[in-house]
């Protein structure tokens, strides 16, 4: 891969009202280097008919359930200190 | 006009339609002081009566367009509040692999991480493995015992591809190097789908110079924001910096 050629965005959704996110989708794209070592320039890394690797995170976020403060365990909590 | 004013400052009862002028004698002073007293009035002259100019809210504030980079920001700030006092649930599908289509559809898979999780401050769980973490660290019970997140495959991956989504959107709240508006998502099989072919165009009416009357399209005027979508590009290291992760998950021809 070369890490040189990279792009990363993140996508939200929204309530209007309330402000609030509802969703969150996040892109990263990473280029490849061909057999001859060499990555495209610019978009073209990402383009139709270029290998280049993906990944995406996609959040459904629920804001309308209120969530209990935790209640940890002491081993748990003390591993997270 | 100047009998009404004069009225106001008298607190005289009858003269003001039999409203208590005393009552509204403060926030005239107010708008006075903050309006200047010719507009104020103005304001008090146009009413015929003092109840209209109440709405001290509205008086002086103009209908604000807000950019997608603010609305972004103010995105953000509510999630965190949101998690401070009430959290607030996700679910997470974190995928991905080699692709060569223009789309990005992938078509060897190497990554694929999919979990609900319940997020209240800088603690989220996961209650199907039995975690407890921070943005720095994390608990999984394995055997009765609870251990280092990163301890085993498992835990690992999901530390490394499972962000807390206030984490993620303030990251990019301050990587961002441009922010749109795009497009809201048409789901056609909604029921509350409409088709907009179905709904009628608002209409407003025009009176011409010559007493006709034109019936035109109402203006809409952008008073609120223009969607419900914002599309944020980031710093290419933020992209290098998460792809480090993935490949340290071990999804990457490692184990897990």
């Amino acid at each position: 891969m070369d890490r040189t050629r990279a792009r990363c965005s993140v996508e939200v959704g929204f309530d209007k009202k309330t402000k609030l996110p509802d969703s969150v989708v996040m892109t990263v794209l990473i280029g490849r280097r061909n057999e001859h070592g060499r990555t495209a320039k610019g978009d073209a890394a990402f383009g139709e008919g270029v290998e280049h690797i993906v990944f995406t995170y996609d959040y459904k976020i629920d804001t309308d359930s209120k969530v209990k403060v935790f209640s940890l365990p002491r081993e748990a909590r003390g591993l997270l200190k | 006009m100047s009998r009404t004013i004069a009225a106001v400052f008298r607190g005289s009862l009858t003269q003001v339609s039999g409203i208590p002028a005393v009552r509204y004698l403060v926030p005239v002073l107010f708008l006075i002081l903050f309006m200047g007293g010719g507009e104020t009035l103005q304001a008090v002259a146009n009413a015929g009566s003092i109840a209209p100019i109440l709405s001290i809210t509205e008086i002086g504030s103009a209908d604000k367009v807000v950019g997608p980079e603010q609305m972004f920001r103010d995105v953000v700030k509510h999630l965190q509040e949101q998690s401070r006092t009430k959290g607030y649930q996700f679910a997470c599908l974190a995928k991905g692999g080699l692709s060569n289509k223009g789309d990005h559809e992938v078509w060897m898979h190497q990554v694929y991480e999919e979990h609900q999780a319940l997020v209240r401050g800088d603690l989220m769980q996961v209650p199907e493995m039995q975690v407890y973490r921070n943005p720095k660290k994390g608990a999984i019970r394995v055997g009765g015992k609870w251990r280092p997140l990163g301890s085993i495959p498992e835990g690992n991956r999901l530390q490394r591809l499972i962000h807390f989504p206030e984490e993620l959107l303030a990251k990019a709240m301050s990587r961002s190097r441009t922010a749109k508006w795009i497009e809201t998502k048409i789901d056609i099989n909604d029921p509350d789908f409409v088709d907009p072919m179905d709904e009628p165009e608002e209409m407003d009416k025009e009176d011409g110079s010559d007493g006709s009357t034109t019936i035109v399209p109402k203006s809409k005027e952008l008073k609120e924001p223009q969607g419900d979508r914002i599309l944020v590009e980031l710093d290419e290291a933020v992209a290098v910096t998460y792809f480090n992760q993935v490949q340290n998950s071990g999804c990457l021809g490692g184990s897990g």
